[in-house]
């Protein structure tokens, strides 16, 4: 038995959709041969499982499913297929507030809901004064609650919220409880419950708060499962896909369009996992051969065996002994070996097998590269079905990159750097794209670690595919938690936008003469977009540039940023006389 | 709860005054016993309010409360329940009022009465029955609401709630027996106003018709229970 707090195994929901009223009776009686419905699946087969004291972050665009599941995990809904196995009791800060009586106080209502909720009375009389300093109420605790203004209704909902221990809490979107204190203040009550080991699911658009708040996000589309992971992956593939809808899941045209009539079954899905390299920039660790993996995830039971085929970019012969890749499934069977140094393609046999199946890709043995020799391996998915017309068929690729005299470290900052670029590609059919990002210390090296107040300069090479008019490129640091230290753009501080012609390129520099940054690990993220529309980036690359900051030997401020303290004491006597003030 | 009874005593204030001028002096007294016209009524028209108030409570119990169906994972059948007990109390407050009333006319309760209690349970339970139906089938078409209003009205006027049972001609007489809510105005008058227990039959016909209401509604909540959130 697994220990899973939830366990959501093929979780689908069908709604039925009647043009007319008697259509439905009809059905219910069964007079109707064919079933007279159209269906809607708000969510197709979703599986997952969440391990208690994990907090799982959700995100996906409007009416990919998220509202949907969260009702069947709270059991609201009924599911259609499937299971939902939750081990204990779920409460959903939706679900508060709901039920607040507007005639009785807040006390009352208090009392009442935690009854509702299956709490005995003395929990409520226990809390209530906790609840009422902490929704900062005050005497309008014992007021009832039609009084209140808007903001002290939520308040008072989330202030309840926060005091009940069930296994697993459910925050819907609206964090935006009350004003921006107490909205920080909920967050990070919410952090406080996540970090004691309360099991969370936390449902909202704000991927800056859901790597904040998660470790693992879920990335749900036209209702079903995109993308399973650590938080920083998926919020930064979804960011992705909503800039230049880049791997965009067959599923997604099919479901959120129109829905589909009859039960015509659905090619399988795929999705590629985002392989190791941002997990081992966070641990700070050199990125090796031998390591070097990517998966793909085959979101569908198959009924057959299926093709994923692996496409290697033509490059030259490899020297030396033959380099092998490794396809194996979960279960550590072999799928498939692929000498590296073959051009071309190589099949890979998918055996028939419940879905989320994983196919895990890795090179063997060290292969040797000249220094400089920057190949791609791509991973491109076949198979009936899953290349068909219309929407992009996922891509992955494992950078294999050698440098085995150099900086380590810098070796590995590039292959992120060219991963990030191949990851983030521009939007379709846009007409420049960055070819190189970098970081150059005050000497103009490339370099990843840098002194407090040390020289900087961001370098970001655009490269034309065709003439283009007001070219703005920005630059932005954040740090490890997704949140934006720092950010620039080329057409501030009186610049002009750039113009290139077919071919040019442009390298767009952000030079700082004192890095005031605290020590820590930060990334680069650039972008650009064509002037005046600053909201529609063209192409986003997160994770661009990975530099460490390092500790000063003679620190002058802890923190985030130096902020130019100056301290001064003054020292003065005892005023001669009480009376003076 | 003032103004629960306020509406149904106004109406039987109404219907006193207008029949015992119109109807009344037409009954031979061995129909009616001169003057306790007013009991006749009370006993016939009271009761039905709460039934009628039963009924129409139930038929919105789940729209009306859509907005905790949507959010908590309660069974339907708390919001029906919940209705359901709501008009049972203004049942018992009805039995009150009706001892009240006859304490007036200077009745007093013989161990008959004990049967009331029980029938107007019983009344209830064939309420609770047809609104578990009703109370579902409201989520899928809204018009239901209106249609059932309407329906109580002529439903009240089928059966002898307000004019006097012997006025009917033979034929209409005749049929009275089937209609569902005869045994329960039945039981209720002949304990209240000639202090009798209600015959076996009228005790089968009672719980016959509360078995098939509850049976019909069970059924009724159970094939559409799956898509009643789904509508919502």
């Amino acid at each position: 038995m697994s220990t899973a707090l939830l366990e959501v195994d093929g979780a689908s929901k069908r709604f039925k959709l009647y043009d007319r009223a008697r259509d439905r009776v009809a059905d219910w009686l069964h007079l109707a041969r064919p079933p007279r419905y159209r269906e809607f699946w708000a969510l197709r087969d979703v599986s997952f499982q969440v391990q208690p004291g994990e907090s799982v972050g959700v995100v996906g665009p409007n009416g990919a499913g998220k509202s949907t599941l969260l009702k069947l995990i709270s059991g609201v809904l009924p599911l259609t297929s499937g299971k939902v196995h939750l081990r204990g009791q779920v409460l959903s800060l939706l679900e508060l507030g709901t039920g607040f009586n507007p005639a009785l106080s807040g006390r009352e209502n208090v009392a009442q809901s935690a009854a509702l909720l299956g709490y005995d009375r003395s929990f409520a009389a226990r809390h209530a004064e906790t609840i009422r300093d902490f929704a900062e109420l005050g005497s309008f605790f014992e007021r009832p609650v039609r009084e209140y203004s808007s903001g002290m209704f939520v308040r008072l909902a989330f202030s309840l919220f926060s005091v009940m221990q069930p296994e697993l809490f459910v925050v819907d979107e609206a964090l935006a409880v009350g004003d921006l204190r107490f909205a920080a203040k909920a967050v990070a009550r919410i952090r406080e419950m996540a970090a004691q080991g309360t099991t969370l699911l936390f449902v909202s658009h704000d991927l800056h708060l859901v790597t904040q708040l998660c470790t693992r996000a879920l990335w749900l589309h036209g209702g079903s499962l995109q993308m399973d992971g650590p938080a920083a992956d998926v919020t930064r593939a979804y960011r992705q896909f909503t800039v230049t809808g880049a791997s965009r899941p067959r599923a997604v045209s099919g479901a959120a369009a129109a829905p589909e009539s009859g039960s015509e079954a659905p090619p399988p899905r795929l999705c590629l996992g985002g392989g190791w390299y941002p997990l081992e920039a966070y641990a700070g660790e050199v990125f090796r051969w031998g390591r070097a993996g990517a998966e793909v995830v085959v979101m569908d039971a198959l009924s057959t065996p299926r093709v994923v085929e692996l496409d290697i970019e033509p490059g030259p012969r490899l020297p030396g002994p033959p380099v092998r890749l490794h396809a194996t499934s979960g279960g550590g069977v072999v799928l498939a070996e692929l000498p590296l140094d073959a051009r071309g393609t190589c099949p890979v046999m998918v055996p028939a097998g419940p879905a989320g199946q994983r196919v895990q890709v890795r090179a063997s043995i060290l292969p040797s590269i000249a220094p400089g020799d920057h190949r791609q391996l791509n991973l491109r998915l076949l198979g009936a079905g899953w290349a068909g017309a219309g929407p992009p068929t996922p891509t992955a690729s494992l950078p294999l990159i050698q440098d085995p005299e150099g900086d380590q470290d810098l070796a590995h900052a590039t292959r992120m750097m060219h991963a990030a670029l191949q990851g983030c590609p521009p939007a379709p059919g846009a007409p420049a794209r960055i070819t190189n990002v970098r970081l150059l210390n005050a000497l103009g090296a490339p370099a990843t670690a840098f002194r407090p107040y040390d020289g900087l300069v961001a370098e970001v090479v655009i490269s034309a595919d065709r003439d283009v008019q007001d070219l703005v490129t920005g630059v932005q640091v954040r740090d490890l938690f997704d949140r934006r230290v720092w950010a620039g753009r080329s057409d501030w501080q009186g610049r002009q936008p750039l113009a290139l012609k077919a071919g040019e390129r442009a390298t767009v520099s952000f030079r700082t003469d004192r890095l005031i940054l605290g020590d820590g690990w930060y990334q680069i993220t650039a972008r650009w977009h064509l002037y005046p529309h600053e909201m529609e980036p063209l192409q986003w690359v997160d994770g661009a540039w990975t530099f460490e900051v390092l500790p000063s030997e003679h620190p002058t401020f802890l923190g985030l940023a130096d902020l130019g303290w100056h301290y001064e004491a003054h020292v003065w006597e005892q005023p001669a006389t009480e009376a003076d003030d | 709860m003032l103004w629960n009874i306020g509406m149904p005593l106004a109406l039987l204030v109404v219907y006193v005054v207008v029949f015992s001028a119109v109807l009344v002096p037409s009954i031979s007294p061995d129909v009616l016993e001169p003057g306790t016209f007013p009991l006749y009524l009370s006993v016939g028209f009271l009761p039905w309010t709460a039934f009628a108030d039963t009924l129409l409570r139930g038929t919105q119990a789940l729209v009306g409360n859509a907005a905790y169906l949507r959010r908590l994972p309660l069974p339907e059948r708390v919001f029906l329940g919940q209705s359901a007990v709501a008009s049972t109390i203004g049942m018992l407050v009805v039995l009150v009022l009706l001892w009240l009333l006859s304490l007036v006319w200077g009745r007093f309760p013989t161990l008959a009465w004990l049967a009331m209690p029980v029938v107007a349970f019983l009344w209830q339970a064939f309420a609770y029955g047809l609104t578990l139906a009703l109370g579902a089938l409201n989520v899928f078409f809204r018009d239901l609401t209106q249609l059932v209003t309407i329906l109580v009205q002529i439903w009240m006027w089928s059966v002898p709630v307000v004019y006097v049972e012997q006025l009917l001609p033979d034929t209409l007489r005749s049929v009275l027996p089937f209609n569902p809510v005869y045994p329960f105005l039945t039981s209720l008058r002949m304990v209240y106003l000639q202090g009798t227990f209600p015959p076996v039959e009228l005790w089968l016909a009672m719980a016959a018709w509360v078995a098939l209401a509850v049976l019909v509604g069970e059924l009724v909540l159970h094939l559409v229970q799956p898509e009643i959130r789904d509508a919502l």
